[in-house]
């Protein structure tokens, strides 16, 4: 199962998907808000990949693995 | 500190803060707490993630410390400290950035998403972050400069608090 965390006010929205039937509408809801959320300046990481794999930015649904995290525009405070 | 005692701390305060079940009736009291539920509850939870996606390191840094570094390729090292602002101090220079994700977030979450695109973003996070220079008294070893900032921050804030406390009666006679 892999995990797309989008960091909020609540700390962070979930959504959970793979790639087989079941999670279809899930994936498809997902993949729509995670080239939202980039298209709108939002960037994504890859976190927690194991063996020691540092996080690395991710730029296509595709290539999400098991956690991605997606940070909302970086704004100067 | 570990989440469990974040939690009884936060507990405690709320108890203190509203001792009697019964002052709770109050709409602005049940719409307070109701906030400040949320936001404890979202600071749990953003802690969780945070620790999870420190590499062990850092989660010993913050663990002991309250902050972590992070390092930035051909910048060097940098301090993230638990502070909603110019919470980003380079290690070398003592200048600090400010820069975090737009809308409100808990302060577990700015850190990460600072850390993150720090690590792998870095340009992204200088190229709209505001900067300035720390300005402390006195030589200070690199290692103790992050608790020095801390610390000059939160005795600024306390002496400001004190001003602040101090209350001039008006007279009658003088009031608009």
């Amino acid at each position: 199962m892999k995990i797309l965390r989008v960091l909020d006010s609540s700390g962070d929205r979930v959504m959970s998907f793979d790639d087989t039937e079941g999670t279809a509408l899930a994936r498809a809801q997902a993949r729509s808000l995670f080239e939202r959320m980039l298209a709108g300046g939002s960037t994504a990481f890859k976190v927690n990949r194991g063996a020691g794999e540092p996080d690395q930015k991710a730029t296509e649904f595709s290539t999400l693995e098991n956690e991605t995290i997606v940070v909302p525009r970086i704004v100067g405070g | 500190m570990d989440l469990g005692r974040l939690g009884r701390v936060i507990g405690g305060r709320l108890r203190r803060a509203w001792p009697r079940r019964e002052a709770a009736a109050d709409p602005v009291d049940r719409l307070v707490l109701a906030q400040l539920s949320a936001r404890t509850a979202a600071e749990v939870r953003a802690r969780k993630l945070l620790l999870r996606t420190l590499t062990p390191v850092q989660r010993e840094e913050f663990e002991l410390r309250g902050y972590f570094s992070v390092q930035v390729a051909k910048r060097g090292r940098f301090w993230i400290l638990p502070s909603t602002v110019f919470n980003v101090l380079h290690a070398e220079t003592g200048t600090s950035y400010c820069a975090g994700p737009r809308g409100e977030v808990p302060l577990s979450d700015l850190m990460l998403a600072q850390k993150l695109m720090l690590e792998n973003d870095p340009e992204a996070f200088f190229s709209v972050a505001n900067c300035r220079a720390e300005l402390l008294p006195g030589p200070i070893r690199e290692p103790l400069y992050p608790r020095r900032v801390l610390q000059a921050r939160w005795s600024s804030s306390a002496s400001r608090a004190r001003w602040s406390g101090v209350l001039i009666p008006p007279r009658g006679n003088h009031l608009p």
